[in-house]
């Protein structure tokens, strides 16, 4: 009997608690509402994040590893007025045999919001002239990028660019453009002693540059 | 166990039921009397008050004499350099309107005014007149030490207990004459006490009781969604009919019967007081041959005399955010800057300035600039939190299209541009008398300037608390901390919003609205406090009209002209 009160007082809670959301896909959204309207849950109908998601992506330069992994999660945003899907991510660095940067783990944490992972989907970007082998509209992804441990001011608003093509041999590459544009005019080298305490780190992990990643399963 | 089940089952439908709050809301006008003085109240600027009596020569003999410097010029004098410790708000002016009555009511600041929520004490200069002719002149006081101010709007019946006057000793030279009746007249043994232990100027009427007619007209509150009441900075429709309004009192003596006169007083710079019957003509004065002026209010006597008087307080405090935009617009260093950055808008990097500002010769004048250089390398964006926080803050462009290859760059605040305003809105060795609602961002687009603010209640006693989840603390300063929750999810709702309004066949007049609108709902829905105003960018000029962009009860974009 005890079980069954339990039982009704769980099914109850959650069903004073439960949030119905109309679900609308991330992205192509009806022009009546904005992200992050509430009552909506935006989420991935069209599978975009998902060749994304699967096996790690890996770049190989000289002496230089870096490996990709992303993931797909839901978070319930602004205190349950909205839902959406995101495309989170961790990476690993590895100069020299040495592993200097390690945050694949991280996506596999439950956290609150996507904000909260070191990697993560902004917006999806309108295709330039240098978006590489770009066939779909609005092919790349901007994605939100910063590295653990680094106190720096102006390396909080980083992002990089990234789409998947396919190359001669039909393998998908996953393009990852991550240029000084990053730092939105931010100068690592400089700080206000007024109103922020002097940087421990003015240098990033992650050199600038164009990577194309190989996935393995 | 059912009951147990049906109990929790009750009690579960009953909180289900109680998640809706159904509150009636009290009729403001439930209290309203329609006896007294029928008449309406409106606020204007001191150009607007000599514009609306062009024939009225003993208001514009005031006026010109009490008002304007020798050169013809309205005294601009700002908040900071009072005259002889006295400020005189010329913008925003309470007048009342009637057939027996005329009150023209300025807010007055003494000395060092500590800034408040809630004032303690409020002085108002009233010029009133029965017959649009004979103009007096009271220095109201009201003290709201015992009745809080807010405690006062809600219940304006209150007034006997908060309002009293200081005896003025000169009708010329206001500014001087209020200065020396403040100094001294509070610590003499006038008649009318005044001191803030019994600052009751209706203690002698309280006798009078029965002959007095008092009619008492309610607050009416700021007509925006949240209602702000009389006081607040908050509401956006100050000075206009959506604004707020004071309560309103008339007392009516005129069968209380004449007074036997006091005695003159013979105080410095006056010639005596009225001895009798003062409410014509100048006859106790020190200023003879200025039609229409009558003595100053130094006894209670005298209202009585007069036979009505109204008191329809004006708190009414320097609003930063209008004095820093004004000071903007009055800047042809700055115009030529706007105009120049507006020219640059098809160029693929953002250019910008830090400006400062200072009080010059009693006016709130734009002092110096600092351009904001363009790192190499970086696709052509500027940091603004590189400028140096005495200056009131940054102005920079957002191009049409950014970096190179050059993406479309959404005409509109980012994350990072409003979280910048933090660093300026801060007091600082080389900024300290910096007010919170001084400090802005601004960002020059292809519509016009578009200008971030804190608002007005803003100071430097709140800002940490209010805006907690936005900022920390750091060496005493408040600074934006861009780490917190609320701003990156600001940041991706806006960046997506921006870029799907940017990418669609909308019109650019449709676009425009869009982005405002967009910007206005999510600061809303994270509780992120910022005034925006929107100057049109008039075919390059950028000679218009200040306007406030806010979102109305229905959520629609609203524009209000800013004076």
């Amino acid at each position: 009997m005890k079980n069954i009160i339990i039982l009704t007082v769980v099914l109850l809670s959650s069903l004073i608690n439960a949030q119905t959301y109309t679900t609308v896909d991330n992205f192509n959204y009806p022009n009546n509402i904005r992200f992050g309207e509430p009552g909506y849950y935006f989420k991935d109908t069209q599978g975009f994040f998902n060749s994304y998601k699967s096996g790690t992506w890996v770049y190989t330069n000289g002496n230089t590893t870096i490996q990709l992994r992303f993931d797909v999660k839901a978070f319930i945003k602004n205190n349950n007025k909205y839902k959406a899907d995101a495309l989170i991510g961790g990476i690993r660095i590895v100069k020299n045999g040495i592993e200097v940067l390690n945050s694949l783990n991280d996506i596999q944490q439950v956290k609150s919001s996507e904000t909260n992972y070191f990697i993560y989907d902004l917006i999806r970007l309108e295709n330039t002239p240098d978006c590489y082998n770009c066939t779909l509209p609005n092919q790349r992804l901007q994605m939100k990028y910063k590295e653990p441990n680094n106190d720096n001011d102006a390396f909080n608003t980083m992002f990089f660019d990234m789409h998947i093509y396919y190359n001669a041999q039909n393998q998908p590459i996953l393009r990852v453009v991550f240029t000084q544009a990053a730092l939105q005019g931010n100068d690592p080298n400089y700080y206000d002693p007024m109103f922020s305490n002097a940087p421990t780190k003015t240098t990033l992990l992650l050199p600038f540059g164009t990577y194309d990643f190989v996935k393995v399963p | 166990m059912k009951k147990v089940l049906s109990l929790l089952m009750s009690c579960s439908l009953l909180f289900m039921g109680c998640r809706h709050d159904d509150v009636l809301e009290n009729d403001p006008n439930q209290s309203h009397k329609e006896t007294g003085l029928k008449g309406k109240s409106f606020v204007l600027t001191q150009t607007e008050l000599e514009a609306k009596y062009p024939g009225n020569k003993s208001l514009n003999n005031i006026l010109q004499k009490e008002f304007k410097t020798e050169g013809g010029l309205i005294k601009t004098n700002s908040e900071d350099e009072a005259q002889n410790g006295v400020y005189i708000d010329l913008d925003n002016i309470r007048v009342f309107e009637s057939d027996q009555m005329h009150a023209i009511t300025y807010y007055v600041e003494i000395g060092e005014q500590q800034e408040t929520d809630e004032p303690q004490e409020v002085y108002n200069l009233m010029y009133f007149s029965k017959d649009y002719e004979n103009y007096h002149v009271i220095l109201f006081k009201y003290d709201f030490s015992q009745i809080p101010f807010q405690q006062f709007v809600a219940n304006p019946e209150s007034i006997i207990n908060v309002l009293g006057f200081v005896p003025l000793n000169d009708i010329e030279n206001i500014y001087e004459n209020i200065s020396y009746s403040i100094s001294h007249g509070l610590n003499s043994t006038s008649a009318v006490q005044t001191t803030s232990t019994s600052p009751v100027l209706f203690t002698e009427f309280i006798n009078l009781a029965d002959c007095i007619g008092e009619v008492t007209y309610p607050a009416q509150p700021c007509k925006d969604v949240n209602h702000h009441p009389y006081g607040d900075t908050r509401c956006p429709h100050r000075g206009t009919d959506m604004g707020a309004t004071p309560p309103r009192t008339y007392l009516d003596f005129s069968k209380c019967g004449k007074s036997g006169g006091t005695p003159g007083g013979g105080t410095p710079g006056s010639g005596g007081g009225p001895g009798g019957s003062p409410s014509v003509g100048n006859p106790g004065g020190g200023i003879g041959g200025n039609p229409g002026w009558s003595n100053p209010i130094k006894f209670p006597v005298d209202i009585i005399d007069i036979g009505i008087i109204v008191g329809e307080i004006n708190i009414y405090k320097i609003n930063n955010n209008h004095k820093t935009l004004k000071a903007i617009r009055n800047s042809t260093v700055i115009r030529a800057d706007l105009i120049d950055f507006y020219s640059k808008l098809d160029q693929t990097i953002e250019h910008g300035k830090a400006y400062g500002f200072k009080t010059v010769n009693k006016s709130y004048l734009y002092d110096s600039n600092w351009p904001l250089a363009n790192p190499v390398l970086q696709d052509g964006k500027i940091s603004l939190v590189t400028a140096n926080a005495k200056y009131n803050g940054v102005i920079h462009t957002h191009p049409t299209k950014v970096g190179n290859p050059s993406v479309k760059l959404a005409p509109l605040f980012s994350m990072a541009d409003l979280a910048a305003i933090f660093k300026f809105a801060n007091e600082t060795a080389a900024s300290p008398n910096r007010k919170p609602a001084e400090a802005f961002i601004g960002a020059v687009n292809k519509y016009g300037l578009y200008m971030a603010m804190l608002p007005n209640n803003v100071d430097k006693t709140n800002m940490a608390t209010r805006y907690a989840d936005f900022t920390k603390t750091l060496n005493g300063k408040v600074v934006a901390d861009t780490e917190k929750q609320k701003w990156t999810d600001i940041e991706k709702e806006l960046s997506r919003e921006y870029s799907t309004i940017e990418n669609s066949s909308a019109t650019e007049a449709q676009k425009k609205k869009a982005h405002e609108k967009v910007l206005l709902q999510v600061m809303k829905e994270y509780g992120l406090e910022m005034n925006i105003y929107f100057l049109n960018q008039n075919s390059g000029t950028f000679n218009g009209t200040w306007q406030q962009v806010t979102l109305n009860n229905s959520g629609q974009v609203e524009y209000i002209n800013i004076n």
